[in-house]
């Protein structure tokens, strides 16, 4: 009788045992399924702004970004708003010494490097759009990696700063090709892949405009391409608008990376 | 003896199903580093330049009200980081511009227009203020000059620039405007800007005369760092003075518009 009662109690005892083992497992399963998908640098469609969120932004940005500028200063939409554009700027030439052949943007009329104008500006928000002439310079790589090196410099000039990085938008032609190096669509989608994963990676906002204006065929809509049948990336004034809108309901209220 | 067989093989199988147990957990860390792999490895290169842009923004904090001329001094501190050195590729387009030509605007303020005065009162019956009066106080209503150069040019997609933004993007003060007319369009890479203002008095005049001149070479450095069609059309856009009177037409059309800007300030 006693072995009987041993024996069941082994028995008990191993399938309690395997029981136990198996409630173990489901919650590791359950946290790898969510956690890839949780985390995103992506600043998400919010409600719209007033145009009072804009005050303590500054915009760094190359041709792209001058037409916003050039909405900005005869529409007066983004409250207090400042810009440090320049043609052709890149993160690239952003990094070289100032001088009178640097493209530099100016702050208060004084030629300087990014890093500091932004210091000097008091923004706490700092959207930034450069790539363009990175990627037929220098490549997709090479581009990416300066727009780290040019965050950093901003940051170390500026650390309580929040950086928003705008994606690269896309073009209305198929591109061209300088040397080795290609833009076009591809190459921007590449470079805006490496951005996001950077964001992701360093803390910073990512903000897709380039989803405000591309068509259904991946191409910058004619419609707000200022030049078609030239470079095919500059925007029209209902491209600015459309970008514009973009950034009023695409803003955090709260800060930090959204889930 | 059998009870003891029985009791060891139920430690035996307790002490298992605790280590199984313990074995899983082991395993669950190992999600979170996938996404940071492709990026992680460049940011030892990330360090390197990092200092450099820093070490130029450190010298001055407190320049703002100084001279634009004294950011020379970063320069001094060379480029020591080697990416600067590649990515000259972004000249080769330009490779037809001359440089040079960027001191032209700042000598282009026509004086000649003040020669007249100086004619006319050869006559000596005539007091001396008559002709320079007509001249110097002729009103010029630059908003209404602004609309017919619009039209008489055909641009497209122009916005009016209040006078309000020319502080911030041209650095004038806006003590030194008597009246402005100004657009900009965002056409293309090279797109319009057309400033005319009344300046105040001669010595408002020069002051915007020469913010001006920085921003034309400014659009010429950039334009020549960017497109070589652009570039051209740059050179040919110049700063251009009628009495108090100050111009700048950076445009496809500028020659269109200097000459309605002419016609109208005399």
């Amino acid at each position: 009788m006693k072995n009987r009662i041993l024996a069941l109690a082994l028995i008990a005892c191993l399938l309690l045992s395997l029981n136990a083992c198996k409630k173990n497992e489901e919650p590791a399963v359950t946290e790898e399924s969510t956690e890839p998908t949780t985390l995103s640098a992506i600043v998400p469609e919010s409600a719209r702004a007033d145009a009072s969120y804009f005050d303590d932004v500054v915009f760094i940005g190359d041709s792209i970004s001058e037409g916003l500028s050039n909405c900005e200063a005869a529409e007066d939409k983004m409250g207090g708003a400042q810009f440090l554009t320049s043609v052709s700027l890149s993160a690239t030439n952003a990094l070289w010494e100032v001088s009178s052949r640097s493209v530099h943007p100016r702050y208060r009329g004084e030629k300087m490097k990014v890093e500091r104008a932004v210091a000097l500006s008091g923004a706490s928000k700092v959207y930034i759009m450069l790539g363009m002439n990175d990627i037929i310079a220098v490549g997709v790589d090479k581009a990416a990696a300066n727009f780290e090196k040019l965050c950093d410099a901003i940051l170390s000039n500026a650390p309580d700063v929040e950086l928003f990085v705008e994606s690269v938008t896309p073009l209305a032609g198929e591109g061209k090709t300088s040397g080795e190096h290609t833009l076009n669509n591809a190459t921007i989608t590449q470079y805006n892949a490496l951005l996001e994963t950077l964001c992701l990676n360093r803390g910073w906002h990512y903000l897709n405009v380039a989803e405000a204006l591309r068509g259904t065929d991946g191409y910058l809509r004619t419609d707000l391409c200022s030049d078609p049948n030239g470079m095919g990336m500059h925007l029209t004034f209902a491209g600015c608008e459309a970008w514009i809108d973009y950034l009023y309901t695409h803003t955090l209220t709260d800060g930090g990376m959204e889930e | 003896m059998k009870k003891r067989w029985m009791a060891l093989l139920l430690i035996a199988c307790l002490a298992l199903s605790l280590c199984a147990c313990k074995g899983k957990d082991v395993n669950e860390p190992e999600t979170q580093s996938d996404p940071a792999a492709a990026v992680a490895a460049d940011e030892s290169t990330a360090a390197d330049t990092s200092e450099a842009p820093s070490e130029t923004a450190a010298p001055t904090t407190t320049e703002t009200t100084t001279a634009p001329t004294t950011t020379a001094k970063p320069t001094t501190t060379a480029a020591p980081t080697t990416t600067t050195t590649k990515p000259t590729t972004t000249k080769a387009p330009t490779t037809t511009a001359k440089p040079t030509t960027t001191k032209a605007p700042t000598t282009t303020a026509k004086p000649t227009t003040t020669k007249p005065t100086t004619t006319k009162p050869t006559t000596t019956k005539a007091p001396t203020t008559k002709p320079t009066t007509t001249q110097a106080e002729k009103t010029v209503d630059l908003t209404a000059l602004r609309d017919r150069i619009i039209s008489s040019a055909g641009v497209q997609g122009a916005m009016p620039l209040p006078k309000e933004r020319l502080t911030d993007l041209y650095g004038i003060a806006q003590g030194d405007i008597a009246s402005a007319g100004c657009f900009i369009t965002v056409n293309g890479s090279f797109p319009d800007e057309a400033i005319m203002i009344e300046a105040k008095n001669s010595a408002a005049k020069s002051r915007i005369v020469s913010a001006l001149n920085t921003r034309l070479s400014d659009v010429l450095v950039q334009a020549q760092n960017y497109d070589p069609e652009d570039y051209a059309l740059a050179r040919q856009c110049k700063v251009i003075t009628s009495g108090n009177y100050v111009a700048l037409f950076v445009s496809p059309s500028h020659a269109a518009m200097e000459s309605t800007f002419r016609s109208a300030v005399g």
